[in-house]
């Protein structure tokens, strides 16, 4: 397990991917990603520990050897990360949601780059479309370290716009917690997921949002808007709680009712753990 | 709302103190940034904010407090329609009389006075014999228009004037005496004194002999009110050497006998001025005396006025000292004999006689026209309060003082 701390303090943002990387794939038995061709290349022959699944049985009838059909992945799986770099992410201040979603989409291209997919990123101003290959996995880490968490987050467009980009059906994954003016960020994944593509949430949050650890008077400052609210907390935590839990709720089972993967990602969680749940779900 | 004393309005920058206060010990929020308020229940009221809308409040009533002692200090008066009504009901009035000085003077030391008087309508009184050129048009016309004036005539016109505390003109005592001749000068002038205008005024304050005597009168003890309201009405300056006498004595030989040819061009040129004096002419146009003795029907004698039945009511001649002589009809207190000096005294003289210069009192339609009541009480002077209403706002501050205690006890 990775502590979350350390990767906001890993500034190399390449080496907390492979770090992240290392941890989750630690376990897996194979790829979560998969293209969406495969095309027969060879058999040989079996050999114990071989998947059943790609033994020629006709051929084992006619021969009777066992041959494993090996198979030439054609890999056109295109996926795009959408980093949520609103300032409702830049929070809090130890580890914030931004760091904590960069460390996630670093990790996630580096694991897609590395299969040799193609991986993109999109986030607000900035649009780098699906490509493979080591240079441009650099170059899209070294544009994930240059965002800056400002800003209100336009995630139907950024959505949108990645979807659009995306040639045939891809892999389109979101970071971001979904603060948004009546879920219209929902509203363009399910369209994204209507047209095809595979759409997938890692709803970022923070303990603090979840738990609301505040017991004093406190005036709060909404990140996006600067708006201010001076209130009792104790008095506010339960209805907090309450809008909370159903907003969660909310995006879960939209989620769910429009076939788009979710899981919720809470800072304080390992990041290698919180994408090990996400990449065994898929799996 | 008058306010008597509008300086002490400088006391509300006192108003900083707790404004800086304020400012200065004002509880530092807590602030916490959040990602979204969309899920914080904005009922839950923070005590914070409850306690800065106090501070506020607090903040408000303590400002109130320092404005309302300085609108306190400042003296506030409120106009209402009932004082005002009571204003109008009373009237403020000063008298005026020319005892203490010469009337005008005494006018505006009176409208003075009413400045500073309590709210009121506003009128002063004139008493005086009016004699002409002791109050004119523009002394009237200088009052303000609110303040009211009445006339009133009383006693009755001096026998001497005085400029500046010094008498200018007198009646000389020894006309009163004997009414003879043997005093030529029944008066003279104690200062030469300039005619400017229709003002006199004193021209030359070097002190001096007497100028000789520009007309003597014979005629009988009447004439020294006669001759004294003539004088005191009129301030002329005499030509030196134009020297003349009025004799009211119609039948008077001696007269007749003294009268020599005119042959001195002032003298045919004062009996021209005399005879041509407007007043004198539609006054004796009244007058019934006539001069009996028939010299003066001729020469040398020369009509001057004729009376209602162009009868010469008053001639003039020259004497063998080269002094006009004017023989007169009329009685010595008759106005017509009064008039007939004031032509003989213009006539000597070597400038044209003022055009109002009378010889006889303000006329009382003069007097009626110059009349006006007082107008409404205006808008009273800051000086001439005689209550205000302060006390409502020590009990506004005291109440304030009040409520600042309760809210600071309830915020603890």
């Amino acid at each position: 397990m990775i502590d979350p701390a350390l990767v906001a303090r890993i500034a190399d943002l390449e080496l907390v991917a492979r770090i992240v990387v290392d941890g989750t794939l630690s376990g897996l038995h194979r790829s979560p990603f998969h293209g969406y061709s495969a095309e027969f290349s060879q058999y040989r022959h079996y050999r114990a520990g071989d998947d059943l699944k790609y033994v020629d049985w006709k051929l084992a009838a006619r021969t009777g050897r066992l041959y494993t059909k090996q198979f030439r992945e054609t890999t056109n799986l295109a996926a795009t990360i959408v980093v949520d770099d609103s300032a409702s992410m830049n929070f809090p201040a130890r580890l914030s949601k931004f760091r904590y979603a960069s460390t996630l989409a670093a990790a996630l291209a580096y694991l897609i780059s590395s299969q040799g997919d193609a991986v993109g990123l999109v986030a607000h101003g900035v649009f780098i479309g699906p490509r493979g290959g080591k240079r441009h996995l650099q170059s899209l880490l070294a544009s994930l370290s240059a965002l800056e968490p400002t800003g209100d987050f336009l995630g139907a467009d950024v959505v949108r716009l990645a979807a659009d980009r995306l040639r045939g059906r891809g892999l389109l994954i979101v970071i971001s917690d979904l603060y948004d003016e009546d879920d219209r960020t929902f509203a363009a994944l399910r369209d994204a997921a209507r047209r095809g593509h595979e759409v997938a949430i890692l709803h970022t949050i923070s303990r603090e949002e979840i738990a609301f650890p505040y017991a004093r008077d406190l005036e709060f400052v909404d990140l996006e808007t600067g708006r201010r609210l001076a209130l009792d907390a104790a008095a506010a935590r339960r209805e907090y709680m309450d809008n909370v839990s159903a907003f969660l709720e909310r995006c879960r089972s939209n989620a769910g009712r429009e076939r788009i993967q979710y899981a919720l990602a809470v800072t304080d969680v390992p990041p290698d753990r919180v994408l090990r749940g996400f990449l065994l779900a898929r799996a | 709302m008058i306010w008597l004393v509008p300086a002490a309005w400088f006391g509300a920058l006192a108003v900083a103190a707790p404004i800086v206060v304020h400012l200065l010990a004002r509880p530092r929020a807590v602030v916490q940034p959040f990602p979204t308020l969309r899920f914080l229940p904005a009922t839950a009221h923070s005590a914070l904010r409850r306690h800065r809308i106090e501070e506020w409040l607090l903040l408000a009533v303590r400002c109130a407090i320092v404005v309302s002692i300085a609108a306190a200090l400042a003296g506030p008066f409120i106009v209402t329609r009932a004082r005002r009504a009571g204003w109008n009901a009373r009237v403020v009035r000063e008298t005026v009389d020319d005892s203490r000085g010469p009337i005008r003077v005494e006018l505006r030391r009176a409208v003075a006075a009413l400045e500073t008087a309590p709210p009121g309508r506003r009128e002063v009184v004139v008493r005086s014999a009016f004699p002409i050129g002791s109050i004119d048009a523009a002394d009237v016309a200088a009052v303000p228009a609110a303040i009211g004036l009445r006339f009133e005539r009383t006693g009755t016109l001096p026998s001497s004037r005085e400029i500046d505390g010094q008498t200018v003109m007198s009646v000389h005592p020894e006309l009163v005496e004997g009414g003879s001749t043997s005093s030529p000068r029944a008066a003279w002038l104690h200062r030469r004194i300039l005619l400017d205008g229709v003002r006199t005024s004193v021209a030359d304050t070097a002190s001096g002999p007497a100028p000789a005597g520009a007309l003597d009168i014979v005629g009988p003890p009447a004439a020294r009110s006669m001759f004294g309201a003539v004088l005191a009405e009129r301030v002329l300056t005499p030509a030196s050497g134009r020297r003349a006498r009025l004799v009211i004595a119609p039948a008077s030989t001696s007269v007749a006998r003294e009268a020599v040819s005119v042959r001195t061009p002032w003298i045919a040129d004062a009996i021209a001025r005399i005879g041509r004096d407007e007043d004198l002419r539609s006054t004796m146009r009244q007058a019934s005396s006539v001069l009996g003795d028939a010299l003066f029907a001729r020469e040398p004698w020369h009509a001057v006025a004729l009376n209602r039945d162009a009868q010469p009511a008053a001639a003039a001649s020259a004497d063998a000292s080269g002094r006009l002589v004017v023989a007169a009809a009329t009685a010595a207190d008759d106005l017509a004999t009064a008039v007939l000096t004031r032509a003989i005294l213009n006539a000597v003289s070597d400038t044209e006689p003022p055009v109002d210069a009378e010889i006889v009192s303000i006329s009382d339609a003069q007097l009626r026209a110059w009349t006006r009541q007082a107008g409404d009480a205006g808008e009273p002077g800051r000086d001439t309060m005689d209550e205000d209403d302060r006390r409502v706002l020590w009990t506004a501050v005291l109440l304030l003082i009040g409520v600042e205690s309760w809210i600071r006890r309830r915020g603890r």
